[in-house]
């Protein structure tokens, strides 16, 4: 393939102490997190918002959070829904009795009191936020496992910043495959790519007495045997409430897209908006109490839900999940089930991924949890870069329980007092003193039971 | 200060006809058109939808279509208009007359209808779309761009181009490229300030009463409702039986050429697009049960840079309501300039200057001549947009999307008659150019064409 030489001398910007790319739910956290221990802190983001997923992605709900016995999300995270709780942006019905408590129970929140959480946060903490600015390029030594400085674009040009520690939160692994870490490519290391969706808000007037998830899914019965979708897929996860008179739909899926290829992200966003489309349609035919249903708007970034992760000082696995593993470095708990959407519209698919999400013998039960070890945010062997996300260190399996919001906060919240720990105490990210993160996170409100703690991570 | 030389071996892409800078107006103008004329081009886009301002951005509606006779603006924003009306994009009950007819008439339209009706005009006509990616650098000498860096996910891609059109709205490809511009702030004392616009939902249209809000403003003013005493609110407009658009509020002093200023201008507007949803939710008939559903993922930036071109148009052409033999639209806007401030002077100026002075009445327009889209002494480069060659009230006139969209249309007409003919940007024969314009439906009454264009050195 033909190359261009290309040459530029570009402005530096140095004596960060922290540079979070990615200002999704693990990189808002971890900026945070790192500015409140008051580090010098830049965050780079691609769109005009935090929140990533929640906001750009309109993925208006966060994932369960409680265990049925208490709630085992902790932080930043917790101090996030609490706040929109407080402040009226949780959606209608909403309460600490399911956020806090409840079992297998998502909450819905209004996205523009989260991007505003998030800005408030971010500014108290004294990090400073780059909007509409993206990583292009990064320059490391992989064989020292450092990473020396990234190059970033906005509407100044060309900016490279140099910083002490670096935190990935892109959810594609971008600043770790650029400097050389090693990283598994979704398409390319395993067989299949979970299927993306483009996210939607409708707009009421909708009789939600009516429109139950029961009712949703005897519609879709009836539509698929209708034939009235361009694609036969029985996983509709769902329209939710997130206001007097609007819904969130997670639905559609566009199965096949790897993230890492414009054409793919190019084609997916289209075909994206019109599955929307077709599924407004749905809801409007077949759903009861949807009949006037207005489509408000379609997210801005599609709803990836995998691409590329690294591998890590740790890599969770699934026999971890099943075996309720707690770690000495554990540094978040979770309990959602295994969730890997079907790959494409077939009955093996649909089986197996129902099997996973219903089945006792995959799925955590009430009062129950697993933890998060620390290794997992750390590409192997690097000493000054973290990942925080979707593309933290685990397998196929346990990658479909960790990708979402309130684990990449809790990963986050983590992989920034890690850094900042590193920084002020001369260790690497690699061999760093676990117990003494451990000790820095619950003073931040972190829930991390663990009776005994230990100096070094837990390694594969 | 420090530099860091960067120098990478860049892959390199076919080459193509025609790079477009943005999926805004002026470059889905420049992209549709061109690729319906048969030429290979190739639109980058930063986000992952088009349409720019009227969709990333929710300025949801297109004003000043007709002279209350005639549809003053053709071409593919007819096209625009006619479809959206047959598919349903406009609110139910919408008359045609408010676009075919009605003198400065306007129509809010549905922006997910835009989105997809632009995904399929692009899909229809072979353009190759690249979201989620952006023009970054440029290779250029002599007057010509040889090349442009598109960076996106799989890192940078060199693309060499027969034409280029910059329809960034920050005639960014232009500034890379050593483009003489004049940027507000810096060759201008002021800057006009930003909104972020916001979708909206729940709202009653049959008890909307536009002046009745116009009145309670000036009330809540003088009330000291707002956090800040700001008279000029264009509000809410309708979008679809329920939904619509909130433009209201303006962040003063934003700089949407600096990146910390831009960043500041996004938290802020989001905070302002809360008081205004809380405010109208509270005041006005129509609005009990309004919700702020999202803000936009693009600030709504009015002016930022825009280049010195072959043309300057100005406020003695406007005012002459001059025709050209070589004008590419014709207009008739008012020169609409936003308050840069609170105060009584700016906001009687803004009226004078809106609702008074020169406003073009019954029958009248001003036209567009080809020299404002081409860089002076460029040969393979145009803009389309906002940031066309006008001087200040002007360019508040026809920063707008139809205008946006025609002179997109013309560049992107002008580039394939560039490319199959030898012709430069700066020395184009205009009277081809507006005959193939007039074949493709644009509305251009001129009496005579000419060969050359009209120049004029501009001023300073």
């Amino acid at each position: 393939m033909d190359t261009h030489t290309f040459t530029r001398r570009i402005p530096v910007d140095a004596g960060y102490d922290v540079c979070v790319l990615g200002g999704g739910p693990a990189g808002a956290a971890a900026a945070i997190a790192a500015g409140r221990l008051g580090a010098r802190v830049l965050l780079v983001e691609g769109t005009g918002c935090l929140g990533g997923m929640g906001t750009s992605g309109l993925v208006t709900a966060f994932d369960p959070m409680a265990n049925g016995a208490e709630m085992l999300v902790g932080g930043i995270m917790r101090q996030i829904v609490e706040t929109l709780h407080r402040e009226g942006e949780l959606g209608p019905g909403m309460s600490p009795e399911i956020f806090a408590k409840g079992y297998m129970r998502w909450t819905p929140f209004r996205v523009e009191g989260y991007k505003r959480v998030l800005d408030r946060l971010a500014t108290a903490a004294g990090v400073e936020v780059r909007f509409f600015t993206r990583l292009c390029d990064a320059e490391a030594d992989s064989g020292a496992g450092r990473v020396e400085g990234v190059v970033l674009n906005n509407v100044e040009g060309w900016r490279m910043v140099r910083a002490a520690t670096f935190i990935d939160a892109t959810g594609d692994a971008v600043l770790a495959a650029a400097a050389g870490a090693a990283c598994r490519e979704a398409g390319r290391d395993s067989p299949r790519i979970m299927p993306a969706t483009m996210a939607s808000l409708f707009a009421g007037p909708v009789d939600w007495r009516r429109c139950t998830w029961q009712a949703q899914q005897d519609g879709l019965k009836r539509a698929l045997a209708d034939g009235f979708f361009t694609q036969p897929d029985r996983h509709l996860p769902g329209l939710s409430v997130v206001g007097d008179s609007l819904g969130y739909l997670n639905g559609g899926h566009l199965f096949d897209l790897n993230a890492l290829r414009c054409r793919d992200l190019s084609a997916g966003a289209m075909l994206g908006r019109r599955l929307a489309k077709e599924y407004l349609e749905f809801f409007k035919r077949y759903v009861p109490g949807c009949e006037q249903l207005e489509h408000a708007t379609t997210a801005s970034l599609l709803g990836i839900r995998e691409s590329r992760r690294i591998v890590g000082e740790y890599e969770l696995n699934v026999q971890d999940y099943l075996a309720r593993r707690h770690f000495p470095d554990q540094i978040g708990l979770f309990n959602k089930f295994i969730d890997i959407h079907p790959y494409d519209c077939s009955d093996a698919e649909w089986a197996r991924f129902r099997a996973e999400k219903d089945e006792p013998r995959w799925k955590l039960g009430p009062g129950e949890s697993f933890g998060i070890p620390y290794g997992v945010l750390v590409p192997r062997g690097w000493k000054n870069l973290w990942v925080a996300g979707r593309c933290v260190s685990s397998d196929l399996q346990v990658h479909g329980v960790i990708r979402v919001q309130p684990t990449a906060a809790m990963m986050g919240q983590a992989a920034g007092t890690a850094a900042v720990q590193a920084l002020r105490h001369g260790q690497t990210a690699c061999d760093l003193d676990t117990a003494a993160l451990v000790a820095s996170l619950r003073d931040q409100g972190a829930n991390l039971p663990q009776a005994v703690l230990a100096r070094t991570a837990t390694r594969s | 200060m420090d530099t860091y030389a960067f120098n990478r071996r860049i892959p390199v892409d076919q080459p193509y006809d025609l790079v477009v800078a943005g999926g805004g107006p002026g470059g889905c103008g420049a992209a549709i058109c061109a690729a319906r004329l048969g030429a290979r081009v190739l639109l980058v886009e930063g986000t992952g939808a088009l349409g720019g301002m009227g969709t990333s951005g929710l300025v949801s509606l297109w004003m000043s279509l007709a002279d209350g006779q005639r549809m003053i603006v053709g071409g593919l924003i007819g096209e625009l208009l006619e479809t959206l009306h047959a598919e349903g994009g406009f609110r139910p009950g919408t008359d045609p007359a408010a676009w075919r007819q009605r003198l400065h008439g306007g129509v809010g339209f549905n922006a997910e209808a835009l989105k997809r009706l632009l995904d399929r005009l692009c899909r229809e006509a072979g353009v190759e779309v690249r979201f989620f990616s952006r023009v970054i650098d440029a290779e250029a000498a002599d007057g010509r761009i040889a090349g442009v860096v598109v960076n996106n996910v799989e890192g940078h891609r060199y693309v060499p181009a027969r034409a280029f059109v910059d329809a960034t709205g920050d005639a960014v490809l232009a500034t890379l490229c050593g483009a003489a511009c004049r940027r507000a702030g810096r060759d201008t004392p002021r800057i006009m300030p930003p909104t972020l616009c916001a979708r909206i939902a729940g709202m009653d249209w049959s008890r909307w009463d536009y002046g009745l809000m116009l009145r309670r403003i000036m009330d809540g003013v003088a009330a000291g409702a707002f956090s800040q005493p700001d008279r000029h609110v264009p509000g809410l407009f309708a979008g679809g039986a329920t939904t619509g658009i909130q433009n209201a509020g303006h962040i003063f002093g934003t700089d949407a050429l600096d990146v910390h200023s831009l960043s500041a201008a996004m938290a802020r507007g989001r905070e302002l697009a809360a008081e205004y949803a809380a405010w109208f939710r509270a005041n006005l008939p129509g609005c009990e049960g309004l919700e702020l559903t999202a803000t936009a993922a693009l600030l709504g930036v009015r002016e930022s840079r825009r280049i010195v071109g072959e043309y300057e148009v100005d406020y003695a052409d406007f005012r002459a309501r001059r025709m050209f033999p070589d004008q590419i639209c014709v207009y008739n806007k008012a020169v609409d300039i936003h308050v840069y401030d609170c105060s009584d002077a700016e906001w009687e100026r803004y009226h004078a200057e809106f609702t008074t002075d020169d406003r073009p009445g019954p029958g009248e327009v001003y036209g567009l001549p080809y020299g404002i889209l081409v860089p002076r002494g460029w040969r393979n480069l145009w803009v389309a947009g906002r940031c066309n060659s006008s001087d200040l009230k002007v360019h508040g006139a026809i920063r707008d999307q139809p205008a946006c969209y025609m002179m997109g249309q013309a560049a992107g007409t002008a580039a394939v008659q560039a490319i199959r003919s030898g012709q430069t940007a700066c020395d184009l024969d205009t009277a081809q150019l507006v005959e193939t314009l007039r074949g493709a439906g644009a509305y251009l009454p001129q009496r005579e064409t000419a060969r050359e264009m009209t120049k004029k050195p501009s001023a300073g």
